[in-house]
């Protein structure tokens, strides 16, 4: 039996999704200490989810959305991973969103100096935690 | 390395990510109701030189993009 080498414990990851016209999103602000995801100019993922999500497009979506898991990883970890799994550049701004292929996976990274947000969808969290390993 | 694709929200990708949106066409000619079901899901259609293509960033923004892309180069034709 091949033992695997342990990854992060990746939990779900709450989130807000608002999908709405690209300018009301572009216009909006969100409450400081949250993180926002602009995964589409028409659709924002924001964690932790807002008590009160308000944009200016009355028909927006709103959406609690507990579909992904994920976690914050070190830095100097993840882009050890992402420089072995990842096909495309990852950016060199900080903060910045990605997203894309990553060990063959749909992944979702918020990078940060300190710390990466890495979020995936929930059947894959065990997949890819098994990837994220030195 | 693989055909790279520009993705307006993601940046360059490569094809794998995406999903190539092929509208079946299935010619008149066929009429028979089996005949058109095989026609649909095997014979896709495969232009030779400039094209229009649509495909789906599934691993991304999950959103579609438009491309220009010769078939014969596999070069990329910007604009569209």
């Amino acid at each position: 039996m091949t033992r695997l080498a342990a990854g992060p414990v990746f939990e779900r990851v709450l989130t807000t999704r608002i999908v709405a016209m690209p300018a009301a999103l572009d216009a909006a602000r969100w409450p400081a200490g949250h993180v926002a995801l602009r995964t589409a100019a028409d659709e924002v993922l924001i964690t932790p989810p807002l008590a009160d999500a308000r944009v200016a497009d009355e028909h927006a979506i709103v959406l609690a959305d507990g579909s992904f898991f994920g976690g914050w990883i070190a830095p100097a970890l993840a882009l050890a991973v992402l420089e072995r799994e990842c096909e495309w550049e990852v950016p060199h701004a900080r903060p910045a969103f990605a997203q894309g292929m990553v060990a063959g996976l749909p992944v979702k990274l918020w990078l940060e100096s300190e710390r990466v947000l890495v979020l995936v969808a929930a059947p894959f969290a065990h997949d890819l935690a098994e990837r994220f390993v030195a | 390395m693989s055909l790279q694709l520009n993705c307006p929200t993601c940046g360059r990708r490569p094809v794998e990510e995406f999903i190539y949106g092929e509208i079946p066409v299935v010619p008149d000619v066929i009429v028979d109701a089996d005949a058109r079901d095989v026609d649909r899901a095997f014979m896709h259609s495969n232009p030779e030189g400039p094209l229009t293509e649509r495909w789906f960033h599934v691993y991304g923004c999950r959103r579609w993009i438009t491309v220009r892309r010769d078939t014969r180069t596999d070069q990329l034709l910007g604009g569209a």
